[in-house]
């Protein structure tokens, strides 16, 4: 996908961490039928992210959220607050490496779908050290599927606010 | 009623801050019980809005998906599931710290709180923000004539949002230059007496007294 310039300040980072943790806090009103059955609507502003800030606000961005979230869910002395840590920190590396990596030839959706895949591969790795043993196994390939179809959608509807917004059309500067 | 409205957003966050660990490392489902009743009353006191709905949701998904398996001593058999002793009260236990947890988290971020330093800037702009975007009301979104796309409304939602944001920024410039509180003595005269009586709570669970 094309790489344009934006123009942003550091509240835009701000208001976009406080769109996550909205976002996390509507998906944490949903119901699911089973625990690792997550939409991961809280990383919707992240994907977008990676194609409008710089890679140091994407970090400051990460770090937002993910202590906000802590914050506002109440999570921030519970193990919720390293998984969730831990997966928007890989999530953000993963997703700008592959944004910068591949360039015009991935879409938001193939960033989504690499972010969605490390961010479940490191939480199954703590999930391996500090709740489940090798059990996580058993789990894992729900997991990852859920991950996939969820970080598809999720891609998809990144994609479609990035060619639709007005917002970003009125923030564009250059290539 | 409200109970001191005026208190300054830093001694507020401070005070329920020192609660944290009274109510996440309390054992005691009876102190469980009454610490959460005591949050939720004291979130309504300060003139927030309680929704018991999702809390009602939250409560049961979350015994319900601990009755799943099932420990400790059978108490009753619904439509063949066990419902047992432990699993229920780990259950209740775990759903109340979560929806306790939410709402200390709630009531002790305000958007004017002012942490130190340029993180602490950037994160007070964080919540003032979160507190912004939730209080705007969504409903007109879908009051289109004819059919709106679930893309076009997702769209349109997060560009308002987003464009509201320089209105904004100016509202929080201001929020912040009007941060100037005088500390509430009532506060902390509830506070203390409040945070010392989780602390005994805390410490008689801990010598097995509760």
């Amino acid at each position: 996908m094309m790489k344009m310039k934006y123009k942003y300040s550091r509240e835009t980072v701000a208001l976009f961490a406080a769109l996550c943790i909205f976002l996390s806090t509507i998906e944490y009103m949903i119901p699911k039928p089973v625990p690792f059955l997550r939409l991961g609507l809280a990383n919707l502003p992240l994907i977008i992210s990676i194609a409008v800030f710089s890679p140091r606000d994407i970090f400051l961005l990460v770090i937002l959220k993910a202590v906000g979230q802590g914050f506002i869910n109440g999570t921030l002395f519970s193990y919720i607050f390293l998984f969730s840590a831990a997966g928007s920190l890989v999530s953000g590396l993963v997703m700008l490496g592959v944004f910068y990596l591949f360039g015009r030839r991935i879409s938001l959706i193939g960033v989504s779908i690499f972010g969605a895949l490390g961010s479940n591969m490191i939480q199954l790795y703590l999930s391996k050290v500090f709740i489940f043993g090798s059990a996580v196994k058993y789990i894992a390939p729900p997991f990852l599927i859920t991950g996939f179809v969820t970080s598809l959608v999720l891609g998809f509807f990144a994609s479609e606010f990035f060619y639709r917004s007005r917002w970003l059309k009125a923030a564009e500067y250059g290539v | 009623m409200r109970y001191a409205p005026e208190i300054k957003p830093e001694h507020l966050f401070t005070g329920w801050f020192i609660f944290l660990p009274l109510f996440l490392f309390q054992t005691s489902l009876s102190v469980r019980i009454f610490q959460t009743v005591c949050v939720i009353a004291l979130f309504i006191l300060r003139g927030k809005r309680f929704k018991i709905l999702p809390n009602i949701l939250l409560f049961t998904g979350i015994t319900a998906a601990h009755l799943l398996r099932p420990a400790g001593e059978v108490l009753l058999t619904v439509f063949g599931m066990p419902i047992t002793k432990d699993a229920l009260v780990s259950g209740v236990s775990r759903s109340l710290l979560l929806i306790g947890l939410v709402y200390v988290s709630r009531i002790s971020i305000s958007s004017r709180l002012l942490l130190p330093g340029r993180g602490g800037q950037l994160l007070g702009s964080v919540f003032f923000y979160f507190e912004r975007i939730t209080e705007i009301r969504y409903g007109n979104i879908w009051e289109k004539k004819g059919r709106v796309s679930l893309i076009n409304a997702f769209t349109k939602y997060l560009d308002d949002i987003l464009f509201l944001s320089d209105n904004l920024s100016e509202e929080r410039t201001l929020s912040v230059r009007q941060n100037r509180y005088p500390g509430n003595k009532r506060y902390w005269m509830f506070m203390i007496p409040f945070l010392m009586f989780n602390g005994t709570l805390l410490i008689l669970n801990y010598l097995k007294y509760l």
